[in-house]
């Protein structure tokens, strides 16, 4: 009887990967970001701002430091452009650089501005629960479902209070081990636990880590559609 | 003496077939030392095109960088500080040139047709690299202008000329995302189509501006006051564990052509041998044509050893006028050819750039292959002959009187 009440209470992974979904996925946001890149023990740091509207638009531009000020990128559906102030126009990138290191980061262009619900991408597994730093969590293991994932499987711990992710773990199809993403720092706005500072590891880099520091994130919020134009990325 | 006038007389008893005899020897030294002395130019001209475009006499890198110079590691980078300049020996160095090797995607719309960019210092490469004397169209670069020159094979794939705007987009040392606009100043042919067709230079010091590397260099080529002394200046430079110092002769090409010089030592002999063949026929003809006369040589008392010399020296007189034939035949044409030069660009305008040979092979005699190939033409001559000549020795002088 009690099995029969556990079994009643508890969630499919399914569910709770549609929970992290719709915690995640936004219909638009814009955000100011941070970024410290260690390298073989050298820090770099960068910023830039973003604007991004559901998963077809995402618009960044960097504003520090002095070397890489204005240069942007563009993502309208499967093509993206970049500007490099120096060049003074817009130069279209081919597909196999959004998985390539931005800005000299653990993180690829595609791990910035992707913005789909994972549930359409990966079939999911709940594989159990395990405590990260104190907290409960679900263990789930994802597996591409589609072609065009950026990562074969992934398997992703998630607190069971906030439904969020804390800890992702990106593999390829081999079974190797690329990524290694932690979430320590989430913000709640509206319906949304949105993640705000991330650390992500690539694990076929040496002596490497990333911190993501998102500030001022607005979400669900409207955005000029000029922004996602070659226009306003090629403006003086 | 008498045996010196008697094998001269002898040469003319069959003219024809001691010109035969000799012709082909001469034939041989003729090939033999005309395909030495192209091996040499061969040789020559690509150590030249390695020393000027690839290495200098010595390349300095990183020996990270040397590890994983096929992905052009612009991140194996290093300081061009006074210490660094200071670790040079300066007595034996003529020139110190950095330069900066990037691979980029050149094109108009999209990135696609992969180039290779060189940095480099206009004025230090004139004397290196010499491009300024290989441009077909334009003027040469200048330090600290956005200027570029390009390959003419890479300016006729990128439908550009003179006066257009080349953009470069590529990569910094740090991985970020980095371009700039450049003047097409001039076009250059070196004649390797590999080169020619993914090559471009620009100014060493906007490059380390584009690519985040100011004030340091991936790889520095040395040239010295004498080439002949590069593995030991190589030895001598103590830049510490980090650094990989590389004379231009450990060139892996350049490696693999003097290894191939055990091949082409087998295919000289072979040419040798079918020559000879000839003289061996030649001797046993005479040995067997004149048992009689060597019966009643012997039967008059000429010993062995006077047989086998007059017989050895009717050999050697026809090994020393085909190899003196041959001899001049091959020096002449590996002079005129030394001068003349082999314009090979119709292979060479489609060769690699792993294989910089071309477009223009000078032959390279030298005393030594034109001496060398005398000596030999006479020595196996000799030593060839010896075998049917030692069959006289072995006639009975009463058996070979019978004979008619």
């Amino acid at each position: 009887m009690l099995s029969v009440i556990v079994l009643l209470f508890a969630q499919t992974g399914t569910e709770i990967l549609e929970k992290v979904d719709d915690n995640t996925v936004v219909t638009s946001w814009s955000y100011r970001a941070k970024m410290t890149i260690s390298l073989g023990g050298t820090i770099r740091e960068k910023e830039f701002i973003g604007y991004a509207i559901g998963k077809e638009s995402a618009y960044m531009e960097f504003t520090y430091p002095a070397r890489d000020k204005g240069t942007r990128f563009l993502k309208i559906g499967d093509e993206m452009w970049m500007y490099i102030p120096t060049v003074e126009r817009a130069t279209k990138i081919a597909g196999h650089m959004l998985r390539q290191s931005m800005m000299g980061s653990d993180f690829s262009y595609d791990d910035i501005v992707e913005n789909r619900r994972l549930i359409e991408l990966y079939d999911v597994e709940l594989t159990g629960t395990e405590d990260i730093e104190g907290k409960e969590c679900y263990v789930l293991q994802l597996t591409a479902k589609v072609p065009e994932t950026s990562y074969y499987s992934r398997r992703m711990w998630v607190d069971k209070d906030i439904h969020a992710a804390v800890k992702v773990e990106l593999y390829a199809k081999s079974g190797k081990l690329l990524k290694e993403v932690t979430t320590s720092e989430f913000i709640s706005v509206s319906n949304y636990t949105f993640p705000t500072q991330i650390k992500m590891v690539n694990k076929l880099r040496r002596d490497t880590y990333t911190e993501l520091k998102l500030e001022d994130v607005k979400l669900d919020i409207n955005i000029p559609d000029r922004i996602f134009t070659k226009a306003y990325l090629e403006r003086k | 003496m008498n045996l010196f006038r008697l094998a001269y007389r002898n040469f003319f008893r069959n003219t024809r077939r001691s010109l035969i005899s000799g012709i082909s020897v001469a034939l041989a030294i003729t090939a033999i030392i005309f395909a030495r002395s192209y091996i040499r130019g061969i040789f020559q001209n690509m150590s030249g095109n390695v020393v000027k475009l690839v290495s200098g006499h010595i390349t300095i890198t990183t020996k990270e960088y040397e590890r994983r110079e096929r992905l052009i590691p612009i991140a194996e980078s290093f300081e061009l500080s006074e210490e660094f300049y200071a670790s040079l020996p300066e007595k034996d160095i003529k020139i110190v040139s950095p330069r900066i090797k990037f691979g980029v995607l050149l094109g108009e719309e999209e990135l696609s047709i992969p180039a290779l960019g060189y940095a480099i210092d206009p004025e230090k490469e004139r004397d290196i690299a010499g491009l300024q004397k290989r441009l077909v169209a334009g003027t040469y670069l200048r330090t600290g202008e956005r200027d570029a020159i390009l390959g003419k094979g890479l300016a006729e794939r990128l439908n550009m000329t003179v006066g257009d705007t080349l953009t470069v987009i590529t990569r910094t040392a740090y991985d970020s995302p980095t371009g700039l606009n450049f003047v097409i100043k001039g076009i250059f042919q070196i004649g390797i189509g590999g080169m020619d067709r993914s090559i471009f230079y620009i100014p060493l010091d906007v490059g380390q501006t584009m690519l985040d590397l100011e004030g340091r260099t991936t790889e520095v080529v040395i040239l010295l006051n004498d080439p002949n002394k590069a593995v030991e200046v190589a030895r001598s430079i103590r830049l510490g564990n980090d650094y990989a110092v590389t004379p231009y002769l450990y060139n892996p090409v350049l490696r693999w052509v003097n290894l191939a010089e055990v091949i082409y030592a087998f295919f000289y002999l072979i040419i040798l041998l079918v020559a000879c063949s000839a003289i061996a026929n030649t001797m046993l003809m005479i040995v067997f044509e004149r048992t009689k006369e060597i019966g009643m040589m012997k039967a008059l008392g000429l010993n062995n050893l006077s047989i086998v010399g007059l017989l050895t020296i009717e050999a050697s007189i026809i090994g020393v006028v085909g190899s003196f034939i041959g001899t001049i035949g091959g020096t002449i044409l590996s002079y005129w050819l030394k001068y003349k030069g082999i314009d090979i660009s119709m292979v060479s305008s489609t060769a690699s750039a792993d294989m910089p040979f071309g477009p223009i092979i000078y032959v390279a005699p030298t005393p030594f292959i034109i001496a060398t190939g005398f000596l030999v033409g006479l020595l196996v001559t000799v030593i060839v002959a010896l075998l049917p000549i030692s069959r006289a020795t072995r006639i009975n002088p009463a058996k070979a009187l019978k004979t008619i």
